[in-house]
C-alpha cells in the first residue's frame, strides 16, 4: 500500500512538472536539480553581502559532499584507491555542475557566440541550460563507473539487493516516461490546426507508448517480488507463479509492440489523403524488445529450475 | 513406476519406529514420508546404506520390482 502511494506521488508530480516545461525529456530532468540549485544560489548571492557569503558556503558545503564521504570511509579504513580517485573527480564534476548554473558565462566566454548570447537574447536561459548540461551528464558518468567499479570490486556483495533497486529506479523512470514525457507532449502537441487523421495518429502513437510502458512496469513489479525468492536455497512455488507471469507479460509486450506496428502503417495507408506527413517504418523500439525477450527466456528457465527442484526434492 | 519401497514392512518386521530410523538417517520425517508412501523419484546410496545399516538388512529388502521382466516375456 505504501509504495502504491508513493508512485501515486510520483506520477502526480512528474505530470505537473511535465506540463511546466518548455523541453520534456527525461535526460534533461536529471539536469533540473543543478539548475534549480545553481539558480537559488545566484539569487541568494545577489541580495546582500550576507546573502552571497551563504550562497558559497552552501556552494561548497554541497561540492565537498563526496569528499566528506571519502574522509569518513579514510577515517573508517574503508577507503581504497578507487575511492579516493573516483570521489575526488565527483566533487569536483559537483563543483563545475552547480558552479556553471550560478555564472553561465564560464563557458559562455569561451564561445565566440557569446557577443550573440545575452541574458536578454530570446532562448538565453535554453542555451545555458544545455551547455551547462555537459558538465551534469559528466557527473553522472562517472558516478555510473564509480557505481559499477566499486561493485566489481566488493567481495560479499548483496547482488539481489542492488538488483531489486535498479529495479525499482527503472520503475520509476517509465512512470516519469509516462507522466513527464509522453502524456504532457501529447496533450501539448494536440492543436485545432491538426487534422482529424493527424490527431488519430497521434492518438495511435500514445497508446503505444503508454501500452508498452505500462507492460515494462508490470514486467519489472513482477521480477522485483520474484527477486525475494531467487535468494533462498527453496525454490519456493510463488517464485514460480511469479516466472510465468512474466514471461505472459513478455508474450503480451512482444505481440504489442509489433502489432502497434501493424495498426500504425495500416492507418497510415486508409488515412493517407488526410496525413500531412507519412512515415513507412518498421520501428521496434529495441530496449523494450530486449527485456521482454530475456525475461521471456528467464521466466521459461525458472520454470525448468522449479521442475528440477521438485524432482530433487522427491530423491531422499 | 515398478520400483516398489517395502520400508514400512521392514520396519513392522525389525520394531523400528519412523522417527527412530529417521534420527540415524539423517533424514525428516516428511523424507521418509514420502519414501514410504512411494513418491519418491530415488534415494541416495548413502540414505540406503544408513537405512540398510540400521535395518540390518540388503537393499534388495528394502527395494523390490514389481514389473515384468525378460524371463517372464
Amino acid at each position: 500500500m505504501k509504495n502504491k502511494i508513493i508512485f501515486a506521488v510520483i506520477c502526480i508530480i512528474a505530470l505537473i512538472f511535465g506540463f511546466n516545461t518548455d523541453v520534456n525529456n527525461l535526460v534533461t530532468f536529471i539536469v533540473k536539480p543543478f539548475s534549480i540549485l545553481g539558480g537559488a544560489l545566484r539569487n541568494l548571492s545577489l541580495q546582500s553581502g550576507f546573502g552571497n557569503f551563504l550562497a558559497i558556503l552552501l556552494f561548497v558545503l554541497i561540492s565537498i559532499i563526496p569528499l566528506m564521504i571519502l574522509i569518513r570511509m579514510l577515517i573508517n579504513k574503508k577507503a581504497k584507491i578507487l575511492d579516493c580517485i573516483s570521489l575526488i573527480v565527483i566533487s569536483l564534476f559537483t563543483f563545475l555542475s552547480i558552479y556553471g548554473y550560478i555564472n553561465p558565462t564560464i563557458l559562455l566566454d569561451r564561445f565566440d557566440v557569446y557577443n550573440l548570447f545575452t541574458p536578454a537574447t530570446e532562448n538565453y536561459e535554453m542555451f545555458v541550460f544545455i551547455l551547462n548540461s555537459f558538465y551534469v551528464y559528466i557527473l553522472y558518468l562517472c558516478i555510473g563507473i564509480y557505481l559499477v567499479l566499486k561493485m566489481h570490486f566488493t567481495e560479499n556483495l548483496d547482488i539481489l539487493k542492488i538488483f531489486k533497486r535498479i529495479i525499482i529506479v527503472v520503475i520509476a523512470v517509465y512512470i516519469f516516461a509516462i507522466f513527464y514525457v509522453t502524456i504532457p507532449t501529447f496533450i501539448n502537441n494536440l492543436s485545432s490546426e491538426t487534422t482529424t487523421a493527424v490527431t488519430g495518429l497521434q492518438v495511435i502513437e500514445l497508446f503505444n507508448k503508454i501500452t508498452i510502458y505500462i507492460l515494462l512496469i508490470l514486467i519489472f513489479i513482477n521480477v522485483e517480488k520474484l527477486i525475494q525468492y531467487m535468494g533462498q536455497a527453496d525454490f519456493k512455488e510463488e517464485a514460480l507463479s511469479y516466472s510465468r507471469i512474466i514471461y505472459k507479460l513478455c508474450i503480451i509486450l512482444l505481440i504489442a509492440i509489433l502489432s502497434f506496428q501493424v495498426v500504425n502503417n495500416l492507418y497510415q495507408v486508409v488515412f493517407i489523403s488526410s496525413l500531412t506527413d507519412v512515415n513507412a517504418s518498421i520501428y521496434v523500439p529495441l530496449d523494450a524488445l530486449l527485456i521482454s525477450v530475456t525475461f521471456f527466456f528467464l521466466g521459461k528457465y525458472l520454470t525448468k529450475v522449479y521442475d528440477l527442484n521438485e524432482e530433487h526434492n522427491l530423491i531422499v | 513406476m515398478a520400483i516398489k519401497i517395502k520400508l514400512k514392512e521392514m520396519l513392522k518386521e525389525k520394531n523400528v519406529t519412523s522417527k527412530e530410523l529417521c534420527e540415524y538417517v539423517g533424514i525428516t520425517e516428511a523424507n521418509m514420508s514420502i519414501l514410504r508412501s512411494q513418491k519418491a523419484k530415488g534415494i541416495r546410496f548413502e540414505t540406503l546404506d544408513k537405512i540398510c545399516k540400521y535395518l540390518k538388512c540388503k537393499p534388495g529388502d528394502i527395494i523390490d520390482y514389481e514389473g515384468e521382466t525378460d524371463e517372464e516375456n
